[in-house]
């Protein structure tokens, strides 16, 4: 029952509980991680365009350089040409991270005066102006640029007329870009002014960037021409194609200028990463930053980390917590149920603890009333059923007594019939004869039947009395009082002291009798018709005995008057208390002396009974009395009548 | 003695009604023709021949028994209905003579196959008269088996 209610609550509560759990935890986490991916993207992809910034306003600044020179050599059509070599060779000097400073002018577009300065130093066979001081050999030098009008760095600045940052390239083993700005005389293309610069510094610059832990920065030409890379061998040879198909697309978008972010692979580690790009506006190049995922969601993952830990110890948390609360809830309800079993099994006394608050607290309250009035009403209903059964118990006793006191009457209306009409006929016969007699004068016969009248006149004397005497017993009482029994039987003896002599008989009365509370007379009448019924019976006894004592019982003492005499047939002992009943017929008596002596044990509330050995073996009457007509004598004078 | 002198059994505890009957019979018929027991007890001792009258001679069949109904130790009807179960004994007519005019004796008296009812008259006349009758219907005029 307990584990059935407290088990059923867990099943239905944890798993609800549970997957509730579960589920917020795993829709926080998602938008967490989502939040927190898009974070560190937003920050690599802000970083990307961040750099990119950068590194345009350094080449933008690289640009001024030869944007101011072409304008000066715009502004001051005069200066000589040994001036403009001066020039160059100063801002050569005066910028380390400059390789090579030039200027290169169109045939005749300087001065006019090309013939003369034919194979000058900073001058071709023809005399044309194209002056390249530079310092890819090491220390300084002035060289004449060569195929110029086969090559973009010249051509490009000319068709387009604007400043124009080329293709890195290579030469002398280092990374080189040239930044060109065109000339222009009166709208028109004049020439060229530029310088070179190593790109080595740039390729330094990128390659000090750090992406979270092991994450760098990439950075690609407009026409993809690694120029930052890990792997400096591949600087200037390997295009961004070529680092993976991610980076395919990254070429294909910072064509367009556009800046973005993807998913791709670190092509060094080979490892996941996110690769944010953002165009360097001036070269049309690309800054790409390669953001390993492992580490940029380093974070979310030990966020989702302590989140699933928060997760696990409040599942855990909550399961005890409802085992406990179904323990708890479960407590009284299964308390309660104990105890509507306990007063289904008939415990009325049970009761629910009333101490818990709210609904639960309200229903054991609710059920011990309801206990209580069921105590009540079952109280009621047993007390009623009690009384009924006494009633009832009351009404079967007296209509028993009432069928016994009928039939009694009836066998007593029957012996008077039969014992009273004896007499009478003996009487009415005996005169007759009296009458022959008296004709034929035979005295003799004269003077037995006579007698024999007279005796059948005496006896039904006495059976009237013995009736009167009968029929007085418990109709006509006196008032009860304590009589020591012992003295009862002693004067009942003294009553019979007459016969008792004739036969030579003995009385022995015990000394412990006690003392019996009832009808003085009738209790002595007793003793007395018991005694005398004893003597009457001795036969021929040498040595005749009769002891009066009393024997402890299991509830109430009993009683007994013991003879030596003829004792009775086994056969005839339950007959010996019935209204003239003889066993010999010749003996004196009415046949209404053991009827009497039964009636005085029964309306003292006891019984008489008798036993014998049989014939010749002494017999013994045995009576006992109501128990509280036996009793200590403290009682004594409470006048209490008898029933 | 022989079977002519105890022709009839009479059970009667009454000594004094005994007599009447005795004498009764011996103003009308033979009078030592009568034995007389004084209960119940000593009737069946009679008609089964046990205890005192174990020998024959002193219980000849009588032919006809006069049982008193209410009798010390064992009750006429008891008696009644011991003999008139026995196969030796049922055939022997036997008059209730009693002073009982209770419905529920003359009842049980003939349930237990009693030849006659009779109740004994308190007038001495009368007695005397019932007592010839019976001697005569019974012993005379009657056929025994």
């Amino acid at each position: 029952m307990k584990a059935g209610m407290r088990g059923r609550m867990i099943i239905i509560i944890l798993p609800v509980v549970l997957t509730a759990l579960a589920l917020s935890t795993m829709t926080i986490l998602a938008l967490s991680v989502a939040a927190q991916r898009d974070r560190s993207a937003t920050l690599a992809f802000e970083a990307a365009r961040g750099y990119a910034g950068r590194f345009d306003a350094q080449l933008e600044a690289r640009l001024a350089i030869p944007r101011t020179m072409a304008r000066f050599m715009e502004a001051n059509r005069s200066a000589d040409r040994q001036e403009v070599m001066d020039g160059l060779k100063r801002v050569l000097d005066m910028n380390p991270t400059i390789i090579g400073a030039d200027v290169g002018y169109e045939p005749e577009a300087f001065d006019g005066r090309d013939e003369e300065y034919r194979n000058a130093p900073g001058h071709d066979a023809t005399g044309r102006f194209l002056p390249y001081w530079n310092r890819l050999a090491g220390s300084a030098r002035l060289d004449p640029m060569v195929d110029m009008d086969i090559s973009d760095w010249y051509l490009i600045p000319k068709r387009t007329g604007r400043d124009t940052i080329l293709e890195p390239f290579t030469y002398e083993g280092v990374l080189m870009t040239s930044l060109m700005c065109p000339i222009l005389r009166d709208g028109e293309f004049a020439g060229i002014a530029g310088v070179d610069i190593s790109l080595e510094q740039m390729d330094r610059e990128v390659s000090a960037i750090r992406v979270f832990d092991s994450g760098y920065a990439i950075l690609a030409s407009a026409a993809g021409r690694l120029v930052s890379f890990p792997d400096k061998s591949r600087i200037g040879a390997a295009a961004l194609a070529d680092l993976g198909p991610a980076f395919g697309s990254i070429a294909e978008d910072a064509s367009r200028r556009n800046a973005g972010r993807i998913e791709g692979t670190d092509p060094v580690s080979g490892a996941a990463a996110l690769l944010c790009y953002a165009p360097i506006g001036t070269a049309g190049w690309t800054m790409i930053l390669v953001a390993p995922s492992a580490e940029m969601y380093q974070d979310v993952e030990r966020l989702a980390g302590s989140m699933a830990l928060v997760a696990v110890a409040s599942a855990l948390l909550v399961s005890v917590a409802i085992v406990v609360a179904a323990g708890t809830v479960a407590r009284p309800v299964v308390a309660l149920s104990a105890m509507a079993d306990a007063i289904a099994g008939g415990n009325l006394d049970a009761r629910a603890p009333e101490n818990q608050g709210g609904e639960l607290g309200a229903l054991a309250r609710a059920f011990n009333n309801m206990t209580t009035r069921l105590d009540e009403a079952f109280t009621e209903v047993r007390l009623s059923v009690a009384e009924l059964t006494r009633a009832r118990a009351a009404q079967d006793a007296l209509i028993t007594e009432l069928e016994d006191r009928n039939a009694e009457l009836a066998r007593f209306t029957y012996a008077v019939s039969h014992d009273l009409k004896s007499p009478l006929i003996t009487i009415k016969g005996f005169l007759g004869y009296v009458l022959k007699e008296a004709e034929c004068g035979d005295t003799e016969g004269l003077r037995t039947d006579i007698r024999r009248v007279d005796e059948a006149a005496n006896r039904m004397s006495l059976l009237l009395d013995d009736l009167l005497e009968l029929s007085r017993i418990g109709r006509i009482s006196r008032p009860p009082t304590y009589n020591p029994l012992g003295d009862l039987a002693r004067e009942a003896g003294a009553m019979v002291a007459g016969r008792l002599e004739a036969i030579g008989a003995e009385l022995i009365i015990a000394p412990d009798l006690p003392v019996v509370f009832g009808d003085k007379e009738r209790l002595r009448e007793l003793l007395q018709n018991l005694i005398d019924n004893a003597a009457k019976f001795m036969g021929d006894q040498a040595s005749p005995r009769i002891e009066v004592g009393a024997d402890k019982g299991p509830e109430e003492p009993v009683f007994y008057v013991r003879d030596n005499g003829t004792g009775i047939d086994p056969r005839y002992l339950s007959r010996i208390f019935g209204l003239f009943e003889k066993l010999d017929q010749a003996s004196s008596g009415t046949g209404l002396g053991l009827a009497i002596v039964k009636r005085i044990v029964e309306v003292h509330g006891g019984r008489i009974w008798a036993e014998s050995g049989g014939t010749g073996k002494g017999s013994e009457f045995r009576f006992t009395l109501n128990e509280n007509a036996v009793k200590a004598k403290e009682g004594a004078g409470n006048g209490r009548a008898d029933p | 003695m022989d079977a002519q002198t105890h022709r009839v059994l009479l059970v009667e505890d009454n000594p004094d009604h005994a007599e009447m009957v005795m004498r009764s019979f011996r103003e009308h018929q033979k009078g030592d023709a009568i034995h007389r027991v004084a209960d119940g007890e000593e009737a069946l001792d009679y008609l089964f021949r046990q205890g005192r009258y174990a020998d024959p001679l002193s219980s000849p069949r009588p032919e006809l028994i006069l049982l008193d109904l209410r009798l010390p130790k064992v009750d006429g009807l008891e008696v009644l209905v011991r003999l008139k179960t026995a196969e030796g004994l049922k055939r022997i007519p036997v008059i209730i003579l009693t002073t009982s005019e209770s419905e529920v004796d003359l009842v049980r008296a003939y349930d237990g196959y009693a030849n006659s009812y009779l109740v004994k008259p308190v007038d001495f006349d009368k007695f005397i008269r019932l007592m010839g009758d019976l001697g005569l219907y019974w012993l005379g005029w009657n056929h025994l088996a």
